[in-house]
């Protein structure tokens, strides 16, 4: 009987932790195995990630009018279109590109893949101009108008130096009376500078040198005075002054160094009016005397800028920037409160249809 | 007729009338009060005073709202009061009543507007604006106008329409947002939310609220 | 001789619990009708109902000899009515009051109004806000007499007036009614009062028309018979047994339309009549409704 209990005890103690390792081993195993499918299902999502992502970055060509764009395949067929379509109103509504023009440009997003094989296979490779641009989101593509900026920006870049020197970067494409009009007259009345202020009076030679319409080979001495010039850059940029050399000397008060530091064009623009401001005088020319007149005015190049826009408009300089004031001062020709026959309809209409409910209700019974 | 719904209105509601004629002669002198003296002021305190009455101005459309409110409600408190016992003894056919109570409400609604009227012309007055700033007393005034108008037109309505009627509408703005609610739940995209485009007609030519929308400034540029 | 007011087969319900149904007034014109019934019996509803401030689910009202609610205008031109509850604008004095009600009626008797006024004592730069309630009764009447109406609709124009204001505002009435041909619709829970005033009566319960004849007859036929031998059941009388009772060996009856010689009806069946009882028109009135809520088997 001890014998036999003895002998248990002994292959129990044998068996017993025997039988753990099995079980352990076996345990190990299954992990291991559920490890390695585990990892392979990863590998595989990465792989069908990887495509997708591919998929999504493959390059696709949307048309809209003269617009061309390549874009990524993530955009999407609606939001495509939308874009294209959306920066050909854009360039139609200024109608100061040439359409030649725009047929000549294929606006590129970057983040395709395999937009070469793309132009190449849809013959747009021979195009003259093939513009990237980091087209990605379709939050910013959405109306199209970065579309229509980077074409805008390329024919500005097309154009003599006076005109790229004093078009704002996207032609006045992005624009309208509501927001840049009205920010436009601020800016005026703003009166930051001297020319702007005397603009505001009424002296149209000053808003001619505050707009920098003219041809000239001091801007800054013209346009600026040395206090405004120290004033404007104090302001722009932090501790401007203490950068040492000409602009510590600026800074500390000396009118010639001021000059000196903005005449190598890298601090101050040589126009006192900021580009909005600007692309109201191009708008003003487009809604009073129409596209023609602009897209003559943009394809001249001889004189100064205020020259090429009167004479595409057939009057005088003077008259055409007294024009522009009163345009940009009375918000497009608009008086801002409204009270025409336009507005009281309306108001007068529904004033009358929910007398005739009231007349009608069903109250007393 | 006329005459005696009129004084018996302006009975009930004449110091909410006078309270709202007072607040709409001030406004257009709170405009002025608050820009002060703009002779020879530097520009850039033009822009600045520009743009406080600009946000002064939309005070105004406000106003109308309340007027229209005050005196669309007040027209039928008394009524209401009585649960219109009276005005059904009357012999006036129903239509008729109404449009009795509508115009003398109607005929209310010029004390703030004549008030608002005077207060921009003494602003206009008062001030010496500078060059490229402009006053428009006559159009903010006839806006003004058309909005109080508008407003009383609807709370007018409101007051005197049935349970059923207040249900219905009621039912009709909660549909609406139970559908936006639904539809972003369903996640469908590209579709327009229907209390924003409902709003839009509102608020856009030709809907009834338009007149309240816009620029109500009484100096601009 | 046509009827001022005449509805036929008028329905109305409101909510689940009451129902005016199959109502056929008929009041002659020149009558002071009186309209009695119970609280909740639905006098007002039918008041509301004959001059168009309520639909009804079916049926025809005619007053004045116009379609209700099709010339509205027309009926409340040469209509006065005195709700039951006051609804003049608060705010008005009195003198604004009374020129605001005659803006609306043509033939509005200024003179008449303010003679009216003094004798009532009315002030007239008092705020109705601070009238009593028994002024307020007697402004109403005033607007409605000066309006010389040729129907008077009252919806228990005296209720909540003290004795002496009740009997000015009757007086004004009659003296009205003397020197017209106008109609009077009154409507009361106060019997009394109508009993001295109305030649018509009609009777309301539970939106119901209990009866509708001569203010003599209502009073005159309504008797309280005591007698004995009194068979327990009864077939076809001359009469409406409007209540049956027992007290030994004795019967109390309780009819309506009794005529002296219907004594003989008794005799008929054995029984002998020891008291024929007159009952006044509240005591006729509270036997008629509780016949009509429970019915003599």
């Amino acid at each position: 009987m001890s014998r036999t209990l003895a002998l248990a005890l002994v292959l129990g103690a044998v068996a017993g932790p025997a039988a753990a390792q099995v079980a352990t081993d076996r345990e190990a195993v299954r992990l291991l195995s559920r490890a390695e499918s585990l990892q392979a299902r990863l590998e595989r999502r990465d792989s069908l990630g990887r495509k997708q992502r591919y998929q999504e970055r493959l390059a696709r060509r949307f048309d809209a009018g003269d617009v061309t764009a390549i874009l990524a395949n993530s955009v999407g067929d609606a939001t495509g279109h939308r874009v294209v379509a959306g920066a050909s109103a854009f360039l139609s509504e200024l109608g100061a590109i040439p359409p030649s023009f725009i047929s000549s440009c294929v606006v590129v997003a970057y983040s395709a893949t395999g937009k070469d094989s793309v132009l190449r296979a849809e013959g747009l490779i021979r195009r003259a101009r093939i513009m990237a641009d980091a087209l990605s989101s379709p939050d910013t593509l959405a109306d199209g108008a970065i579309v229509a900026v980077v074409i805008g920006r390329a024919y500005r870049e097309s154009l003599d130096a006076d005109w790229k020197a004093w078009l704002p970067e996207d032609v006045a494409l992005v624009w309208t009376m509501k927001r840049d009009g009205a920010a436009a007259a601020q800016e005026l009345m703003a009166g930051e500078t001297d020319a702007g202020a005397r603009c505001l009076a009424g002296d149209v030679a000053r808003c001619r040198l505050w707009l920098g319409v003219d041809r000239d080979p001091t801007p800054y001495a013209t346009r600026y005075r040395p206090a405004e010039i120290r004033r404007l850059l104090m302001k722009q940029f932090y501790g401007w002054g203490r950068v040492g050399g000409l602009p510590a000397e600026c800074a500390a008060g000396s009118d010639r160094a001021c000059l000196q530091v903005v005449d190598r064009g890298e601090w101050l623009s040589p126009v006192p009016a900021s580009p909005r401001a600007r692309a109201a005088l191009v708008r003003e020319v487009r809604a009073l005397h129409g596209a023609a007149t602009l897209r003559r005015a943009l394809t001249d190049s001889s004189g100064s800028v205020g020259a090429r826009l009167a004479r595409a408009v057939g009057i005088s300089e003077d008259s055409l920037i007294y024009e522009w004031r009163s345009w940009v001062l009375t918000g497009g020709g608009n008086a801002r409160v409204a009270a025409g026959a336009r507005d009281a309809m309306p108001a007068l209409i529904f004033a009358g249809l929910l007398l005739l409910a009231a007349a009608r209700s069903g109250r007393w019974r | 007729m006329y005459r005696q719904v009129l004084k018996a209105q302006w009975l009930a509601a004449r110091l909410p009338v006078v309270l709202l004629a007072l607040l709409g002669f001030a406004l257009p002198l709170l405009i002025v009060t608050y820009g002060g003296s703009l002779e020879n002021a530097p520009s850039d305190r033009v822009a600045q005073w520009l743009y406080a009455a600009e946000k002064i101005g939309t005070l105004i459309p406000g106003l109308a709202l309340l007027v229209g409110l005050l005196l669309g409600i007040g027209a039928w408190a008394p009524d209401h009061a009585g649960k219109h016992v009276y005005a059904l003894s009357l012999p006036v056919p129903r239509s008729m009543y109404v449009l009795l109570r509508f115009a003398a409400g109607g005929t209310l609604l010029a004390a703030p507007v004549v008030a608002l009227g005077l207060g921009s012309l003494l602003a206009v007055e008062a001030i010496k604006l500078p060059v490229g700033v402009h006053a428009y007393p006559l159009q903010l005034t006839i806006r003004f106008a058309l909005a109080a108008l508008v407003c009383y037109a609807i709370f007018f309505s409101i007051s005197i329409a049935t349970k059923r009627a207040a249900l219905v509408v009621l039912a009709l703005i909660c549909g609406a947002f139970l559908a936006d609610l639904v539809l972003a739940v369903l996640s469908v995209s590209g579709s327009a939310s229907v209390t924003t485009t409902a709003f839009y007609l509102l608020t856009n030519w030709p809907g009834p609220l338009s007149i309240l929308m816009g620029r109500w400034a009484l100096f601009d540029v | 001789m046509s009827n001022a007011i005449e509805t036929f087969d008028l329905c109305y319900r409101a909510g689940k619990h009451f129902e005016i149904r199959d109502l056929g007034l008929k009041v002659r014109e020149g009558s002071i009708y009186g309209f009695l019934g119970p609280n909740g019996s639905g006098k007002t509803t039918t008041i509301r109902l004959l001059l168009g401030m309520l639909k009804p689910v079916r049926g025809t009202i005619t007053v004045l000899g116009r379609k209700v609610p099709e010339e509205m205008a027309r009926i409340m031109a040469q209509t006065g009515y005195v709700p039951e509850r006051p609804h003049l604008y608060p705010y008005l004095t009195l003198e604004q009051a009374v020129r605001y009600h005659a803006a609306f009626y043509e033939g509005f008797d200024m003179a008449y109004a303010g003679e009216m006024r003094r004798t009532f004592g009315l002030p007239l730069d008092q705020k109705l806000s601070h009238l009593s309630k028994g002024e307020m009764g007697k402004l109403h009447m005033l607007l409605v007499l000066a309006q010389r109406p040729k129907l008077l609709v009252l919806d228990e124009p005296t209720d909540g007036l003290d004795p002496v204001v009740r009997r000015d505002v009757l007086s004004a009435l009659l003296d009205f009614c003397s020197q017209g041909s106008a109609t009077v619709f009154i409507s009361s829970h106060l019997v009394h009062e109508l009993e001295r005033i109305c030649d018509w009566v009609g009777v309301l319960d539970n939106g119901k028309l209990v009866v509708e004849l001569p203010m003599q007859s209502f009073k005159n036929g309504i008797k309280r018979i005591r007698l004995s031998g009194a068979p327990s059941l009864v077939g076809d009388t001359p009469f409406v047994v409007l209540q049956r009772e027992t007290t030994g060996t004795e019967q109390v009856w309780v009819v309506r339309g009794w005529q002296p010689p219907m004594a003989q009806w008794f005799e008929g069946v054995g029984a002998a009549v020891k008291e024929v009882m007159d009952l006044d028109l509240e005591e006729g009135f509270v036997e008629l409704l509780r016949s009509s809520r429970a019915p003599v088997s």
